[in-house]
């Protein structure tokens, strides 16, 4: 089980050492491949004084598949889908661009980069993306609103 | 079927009491000295038991008898139709030829009485007809007057075609009946006749009923079965012409993946593993914190001191495989420094101990744990997890190339040259179109991976520079080689590829984005497809 061995590392490092403002845990004790991110908006953000919750779960064959990423709490994002998954799904999270080098901690970080800067080429709801290249005012004006709605309590 | 008309001759023939001849003997008197008569149209079917269009219907012309214990009226009634020596049964031989019996239509008792007298005679239809002078048709076969007062059952009950003439016909017919009915001498033109035919002959009336034309229906038939035959003939040589097509493109897709012009899983044409006896073939050493100590071959005992993986493997890997499909890894006597240079197994991301751990070496010259990296090997993928490089020989070839293998790699090329022509296009326009249109025909996936191309070829330092396979004719490595120039320097092969190979890998990798959503999308698709599609493809594979 190199597999496992692997996370359990992964884990005590990230839980050692977390990317900034971001906490982890596993969402339940007994099964190490779902693990539970608390992610506070970066102050540079739009979601500032928001609390976000991501699920990150490990495929099987971790780590020669990439984690899946997913926001339990709703975000107004042109990279996170608008659905009751909330899944993330690009750049080394993508299962062409996974390499087993990289760390799940790494995930967290991108995921938490994208709240900064929203990746709006490559975005999943396609709406919000415009909304974001040509109405930049409209969505931070969303955004902030959504934050405060659903990802507002700790 | 219906009647369509009724021809009446008169024959001579030999009397088969006398000669012990047959009924083949049969021959037509000509018509200039004997009786000949043709009634087209105005038959009418009143039933048509047993008979189909283009039956023979035909017989000797013969007037019914009824039987000795009739009714007298019946048989008076029947005396003011028929002449007195019109041919009835007695004056045809006892032999069983066939008949055609002829009757006016009488009252429901008397008409039954003569369908029941004829029931044992040979015979072959029955022409009714109203005793009248109508020369029209008569009424139609649910006509009440055909009833016989029992709601028309009587026609089931007879094995024969029953008729009806009209009224004229009729009359003329019992009239010639009665002029043919006695010896040769006796009939018209008869000394000539007995002349001809001897005097012993029987010349009798013959009537032929025309049932319909047979040939019509089973001409349409033959017709619609040369008509399938072509089809099929069509569709049986344009499917073994695409078939041998298909083929043709297998054998040179295998020729090219054999002389390593193609990679099949780079190209995220197939996801291959590594079988286990080439797996067994790949290098394991112990890792060693000394590079120059480092030269010794990978199955050397003395270098694996109580290594049960390294045991295994050797075991495993005696004796070695070669066959043209399976190119045997050539003998690994190079130094390992390249893969020392690498300190941490990138996948459980451990340090390797020196002198303890042992690892393996894929031919891009990354190391791993084996316990990590082989079971990844087996049953994942063959490339390197980390430069995505095939673990394989070069030139392996998977066991089974499919059409669908070939087409998805001639796609890949196709669309590799028309993007390298149009970024090669867009540089010597001074990059000024760098929105081009991506052909409207193109399917929509591909249009997405042709846009990331050819971003990627755009944004990259030196757009004409990065390697796009068959485009630049020079001798380039083929996809899935890793230059070699990379391993004298202490670096991490990933890190002193060329711009070019960078370049090219970051191509593939694009191209490659949604490879595995694709590749499950095209096997739902091939679970869901209906099986007329699926037969279809098998006939015809450039359709599926």
């Amino acid at each position: 089980m190199a597999n496992r061995k692997r996370i359990v590392k992964e884990l005590s490092d990230v839980t050692r050492s977390p990317p900034p403002g971001t906490r982890v845990q596993l969402l339940d004790e007994s099964d190490v491949h779902i693990w539970e991110v608390l992610m506070d908006g970066p102050p540079e953000s739009v979601y500032v004084g928001g609390h976000f919750k991501i699920k990150v779960t490990l495929p099987t064959d971790y780590p020669f598949k990439p984690p899946l990423l997913s926001f339990t709490t709703k975000i107004y994002h042109p990279n996170v889908s608008n659905d009751d998954k909330g899944s993330m799904c690009l750049g080394m999270l993508r299962s062409d661009e996974w390499k087993p080098a990289n760390r799940i901690s790494a995930a967290i970080e991108m995921a938490r980069n994208l709240l900064i800067a929203p990746n709006a080429d490559d975005a999943v709801e396609v709406s919000i993306a415009d909304q974001f290249k040509n109405d930049r005012a409209e969505f931070e004006k969303i955004a902030k609103d959504w934050t405060k709605r659903y990802a507002g309590k700790a | 079927m219906a009647a369509r008309g009724l021809h009446t001759v008169t024959i001579a023939f030999p009397d088969p009491a006398l000669h012990e001849l047959h009924s083949d003997d049969f021959e037509q008197v000509s018509s200039d000295i004997s009786f000949e008569y043709d009634k087209r149209d105005s038959i009418r079917t009143l039933s048509t038991n047993t008979v189909s269009p283009g039956d023979d219907v035909s017989g000797l012309l013969y007037v019914p008898t009824l039987p000795p214990d009739a009714i007298t009226q019946c048989k008076e009634a029947l005396a003011i139709h028929v002449p007195d020596n019109a041919t009835t049964r007695n004056n045809l031989p006892e032999e069983r030829y066939e008949l055609i019996a002829l009757a006016p239509w009488l009252s429901p008792t008397c008409t039954l009485a003569l369908l029941d007298a004829v029931t044992d005679d040979p015979i072959r239809a029955f022409l009714f007809y109203i005793p009248n002078d109508s020369t029209v048709q008569p009424p139609p076969m649910n006509d009440p007057s055909w009833m016989l007062g029992e709601n028309g059952r009587w026609k089931s009950r007879y094995r024969f075609p029953v008729y009806a003439l009209p009224g004229m016909t009729g009359s003329i017919l019992m009239d010639q009946l009665d002029l043919y009915s006695g010896n040769v001498s006796q009939v018209p033109y008869g000394p000539q006749l007995a002349s001809t035919f001897g005097s012993d002959s029987y010349v009798r009336l013959f009537t032929i009923v025309d049932t319909g034309d047979r040939s019509n229906l089973p001409s349409l038939w033959i017709f619609l079965l040369i008509v399938l035959g072509i089809l099929i003939f069509v569709v049986g040589m344009t499917s073994l012409a695409m078939h041998l097509l298909q083929r043709r493109r297998r054998t040179l897709l295998r020729r090219r993946i054999a002389n390593g012009q193609v990679d099949l899983e780079t190209l995220g044409v197939k996801a291959l593993t590594v079988p286990r006896e080439l797996l067994d073939q790949m290098p394991v050493y112990t890792y060693r914190a000394d590079q120059r100590a480092s030269t010794q071959l990978p199955r050397d005992p003395e270098q694996t001191p109580g290594n049960n993986l390294l045991m295994a493997g050797t075991i495993h890997s005696d004796p070695p495989i070669s066959s043209p499909t399976h190119p045997t890894l050539a003998p690994i006597t190079t130094h390992h420094s390249v893969a020392y240079s690498q300190d941490t197994c990138s996948i459980c991301l451990e340090e390797f101990q020196p002198g303890t751990d042992s690892v393996r070496e894929l031919r891009c010259k990354h190391i791993y744990h084996p316990e990590c990296v082989d079971q990844a090997l087996l049953e994942i993928s063959s490339l390197c997890p980390i430069c995505k490089v095939s673990a394989l020989p070069l030139g392996y070839c998977p066991e089974v190339i499919t059409n669908a293998m070939v087409r998805r790699e001639r796609t890949i090329r196709t669309m590799r040259e028309r993007v390298a022509a149009e970024a090669a296009q867009d540089q010597r326009a001074g990059r000024g179109h760098v929105h081009r249109r991506v052909s409207p025909l193109l399917p929509e996936g591909l249009r997405a991976m042709l846009a990331h191309e050819r971003a990627v070829v755009q944004s990259s330092p030196m757009p004409g520079d990065v390697e796009l396979g068959a485009v630049s004719g020079q001798a380039i490595p083929p996809a899935g080689t890793v230059p070699r120039q990379q391993s004298s320097d202490g670096c991490p092969p990933d890190q002193t590829l060329s711009r070019r190979e960078r370049g090219r890998q970051r191509v593939l990798a694009m191209l490659g984005i949604q490879r595995e959503a694709e590749e499950e999308a095209i096997r739902r698709q091939e679970e869901e497809r209906p099986t007329w599609r699926r037969v279809a493809g098998r006939i015809f594979p450039a359709l599926a």
